[in-house]
């Protein structure tokens, strides 16, 4: 299993983030898309104005492979999953890199790595909301 | 000769811009308007035109004991009036915001009066008496202190300000309280600092460039002006934390120091 993470100097906004991940579900070796970034809750959580709505822009849903599939937080990094068996990982990167160059619009680092936890930790079972 | 505060040790331009925010005898750069009312509605405290709350009646209806102490120090406006204790809370990026929290420490007791003023990793404080935290708000939004993009007018969930920017430029706000209208170039506020939607917006204008922020921030970066840069800041920082290392809080008893 291959992970490839690409990292943007600056947060995404939806639009690029819906864009990226409609195009990177595209390539035929991708087996899985994972988005990272600081939440956007859909209730204010603290202060005089908890408990109201929060209305936010930057909050919507993404297409990927004809599945709907909500984005909850501004996007600062995107793991995906690869296929090495399918293609050699420089083509696969190169595939990502055009992606990647075609839809986001500062600089960006990506490189191939492990990122998703292996086996479940005792930190999955506490209940963090972050 | 008389004494002259240095406020800040060094030479760069950091040092500089820190020194300029911390001498009261300088003035900070106008730079946008910003009405009253516009201001009430950001804070939150009041709606525009509503009496100031008040905890006691206005001190000239008091009988106050006699006191040296309250004969020496003018109230200010809102101590005057009895006004309740309200707050506002500036939220300031580490990529070169116009200034940082603990510069506005130092900022803030050397501008104002009767305030209390907290500083944290991200975000910094004032409470205050109400009509008072109304006024130093009004010069703390409309002066060069305040960039729309880098800084944020956040009285609850602050998170943002050591993450990167978006891609218009933008710290990072979980509430949104202020948009980038693409169209004009302009930031907009359209929630109050807490977060509930205002019905009108308030416009701060275009964000200043990245050459402006550099040139103003008070913020020594490794990719602006380092903080090694400054021979004398170093020197300074160096003498306090041996100070500190070796006396503890009686640096005065150190030989030779």
């Amino acid at each position: 299993m291959t992970e490839v993470q690409i990292f943007p100097e600056k947060l995404l906004l939806a639009e690029t983030t819906k864009e990226l991940a409609t195009k990177l579900s595209k390539i035929n070796e991708v087996e899985e898309i994972l988005v990272h970034g600081p939440t956007l809750p859909k209730k204010v959580p603290y202060g005089p104005a908890k408990g109201k709505d929060n209305p936010h822009s930057e909050r919507g849903k993404l297409q990927v492979r004809g599945e709907e599939v909500e984005l909850n937080v501004q996007v600062g990094r995107v793991f995906v999953r690869v296929d090495e068996s399918k293609s050699s990982l420089e083509d696969i990167l190169e595939k990502l890199v055009d992606v990647c160059e075609e839809t986001i619009s500062c600089g960006f680092d990506i490189g191939q790595g492990r990122f998703e936890k292996k086996e479940s930790s005792s930190e999955g079972n506490m209940g963090c909301e972050c | 000769m008389g004494y002259e505060p240095n406020f800040y040790p060094g030479t760069t331009k950091v040092s500089e811009s820190r020194k300029h925010y911390m001498d009261p005898e300088e003035d900070l750069e106008k730079i946008r308007e910003i009405s009253d009312d516009e201001v009430t509605r950001l804070l939150h405290h009041r709606e525009p035109g509503e009496a100031f709350g008040s905890v006691h009646p206005p001190l000239e209806e008091m009988d106050e004991p006699d006191c040296p102490i309250r004969e020496l120090v003018e109230p200010t406006e809102g101590a005057k009036a009895g006004d309740r204790i309200a707050y506002v809370q500036f939220t300031d990026s580490v990529y070169f915001a116009p200034t940082a929290p603990y510069i506005r420490a130092w900022m803030y007791m050397n501008r104002f009066r009767g305030l209390d003023t907290g500083t944290l990793s991200g975000r910094q404080i004032i409470e205050g008496r109400l009509r008072d935290v109304e006024e130093m708000s009004k010069k703390l939004l409309t002066t060069e202190v305040f960039d729309p993009a880098r800084t944020g007018i956040r009285g609850a969930t602050v998170h943002g300000h050591a993450v990167r920017l978006d891609e218009n430029g933008m710290m990072f706000d979980a509430l949104q309280r202020y948009k980038f209208n693409e169209e004009t170039g302009e930031v907009e506020y359209v929630k109050n600092q807490v977060g509930e939607p205002m019905d009108e917006p308030v416009n701060f204008g275009k964000p200043l460039s990245e050459e402006e922020l550099i040139e103003r921030s008070p913020i020594f970066r490794e990719d602006g002006i380092s903080f090694s840069d400054d021979e004398e800041v170093v020197k300074m920082v160096q003498r306090i934390h041996k100070l500190r290392t070796l006396a503890g809080y009686k640096p005065h008893e150190i030989e030779g120091e």
